[in-house]
């Protein structure tokens, strides 16, 4: 067994009181207020994008669902100290970008056709 | 065990949904803002009922107090966002609720996200959406088209929203774990936390020549055999197994809490290092909707182009050969 020499051992004590205080156990209280917000982010996402007839603004709702579910994925990883939550946020993000670029494409594209924003000029497609 | 009055608090949120929902198709402007004004009190009281519900317990900090101002500023932009006649002023909502989340991200430890947050979703994202909306609308205030005043089916839409925010309540309540013991868990993650800097051996290096001038890394072979890791947490202390100059032997130096590794470097590491391929998988997605993106855009459509092609083909000539039929 080798000898341990620790350097200085009043800054190990240091260091082990900050260290417990660096990382703080998530409270419950405020998990569950993250995913509260979260949950209403989602509904408030669901029922905007049952509701509105704007296309854009449809398109913006389910950007407000994908903020429910990355707040979500945000909060347990915090539950669970644990990265990858955060990971996952990036590639919601990434798939974020890559809808609006697709979905607002085709919005001008449809905008162009019938010269409205409404959805419901093309309400013949669902039947 | 779920609190029966977080049922009544949705059911008090999606009467002020409802309440805003009607308020857009008013009568007058006078009657349309104080309807709205109602209704964002009654969604506000809701939804403070909500927080008020989680934040029973015994363990209330002020990071809850603080992510529950948060959420009211998200909610008040949500409830905008599903409900502003004028879509650019929908879209400016969503950004403070950009800017809200990104500060509950703060509060959950995220930095990392939340800076990103901010420029990839208002600094781009929204950006183009406004582009957008811009391109398409000209209206002046007042004149706002019908098919943004008059929402469709509002009170199935609160109905189904209200059920869904009941159904994810009872999960949120239901799934409160208290099983493990924080303190356990919060000592694990410190111990995770500190190990990864095993798989960083020049930060490693760095932080140890911080803490002792001089130092190299020598792998600890004394703690198991196979193990050439050069960190090791030792009661809760991380002791690095180093060679200081001109010794023979190794000795232990103890870094110092500032040594922890940040949360971009452990966000970066954990992207890096653990999910590789969905990184990849990534960089694919963004290609394929580069490639949708010019291919959605490479075809010129006129204006009205299915009315013209609508009158041609009534019309007693058909063109059959005009290749005007609409391939998007």
């Amino acid at each position: 067994m080798l000898p341990l020499i620790s350097t200085n051992m009043t800054a190990a004590a240091a260091c082990a009181s900050s260290c417990l205080a660096q990382i703080m156990p998530a409270g419950q209280a405020q998990i569950q207020v993250a995913l509260t917000i979260s949950a209403l982010l989602f509904t408030c996402g669901l029922v905007g994008f049952m509701s509105r007839r704007n296309m854009i603004v449809m398109f913006l709702c389910t950007e407000l669902m994908f903020q429910g579910a990355a707040l979500a994925f945000i909060a347990f990883g915090r539950q669970h100290m644990d990265t990858s939550g955060q990971v996952f946020v990036i590639f919601i993000l990434t798939v974020a970008a890559a809808e609006a670029a697709l979905a607002l494409g085709l919005v001008v594209l449809l905008y162009r056709r019938r010269a409205t924003l409404s959805a419901e000029a093309w309400g013949e497609l669902g039947e | 065990m779920v609190p029966t009055d977080f049922y009544a608090a949705c059911a008090v949120c999606a009467l002020g949904f409802i309440m805003l929902m009607r308020a857009s198709s008013g009568e007058s402007i006078q009657a349309r803002s104080r309807l709205k004004t109602a209704a964002v009190v009654v969604i506000l009281g809701g939804v403070g009922w909500l927080f008020a519900t989680c934040m029973r317990n015994d363990d209330l900090d002020a990071s809850a107090i603080l992510l529950a101002a948060s959420g009211f500023v998200s909610v008040c932009g949500a409830a905008q966002v599903l409900s502003h006649p004028r879509p650019l002023f929908a879209a400016l909502f969503f950004i403070l609720i950009i800017v809200s989340g990104a500060a509950a991200y703060i509060l959950l430890d995220a930095s990392f996200m939340a800076f990103a947050l901010v420029i990839v979703y208002a600094g781009a994202i929204l950006i183009t959406y406004m582009f957008v909306l811009m391109l398409a609308e000209h209206r002046t205030p007042g004149s706002e088209e019908a098919y943004d005043r008059f929402p469709r089916e509002p009170i199935i839409a609160v109905l189904i929203g209200s059920a869904l925010l009941a159904v994810l309540g009872s999960a949120i309540f239901g799934s409160a774990e208290t099983s493990r013991d924080a303190s356990v868990q919060s000592a694990l993650a410190s111990r995770d936390d500190w190990m990864s800097l095993n798989r960083m051996p020049r930060l490693l290096q760095a932080e140890v020549s911080l803490a002792a001038p001089g130092a190299r890394l020598v792998a600890g072979e004394t703690y198991a055999k196979s193990d050439a890791s050069h960190l090791h947490v030792i009661n809760g202390q991380p002791v690095v197994r180093v060679l200081l100059p001109g010794a023979t032997q190794p000795s232990e130096v103890i870094l110092p809490a500032g040594a922890m590794i940040s949360n971009p470097r452990a966000v970066g590491l954990a992207l890096v290092e653990d999910f590789p391929v969905s990184l990849e998988l990534a960089g694919v997605i963004l290609m394929m909707a580069l490639f949708g993106a010019v291919l959605l855009a490479r075809r010129q459509v006129e204006h009205a182009e299915d009315e013209r092609r609508e009158a041609a083909r009534s019309g007693a000539t058909v063109d059959a050969g005009n290749g005007s039929g609409g391939t998007i």
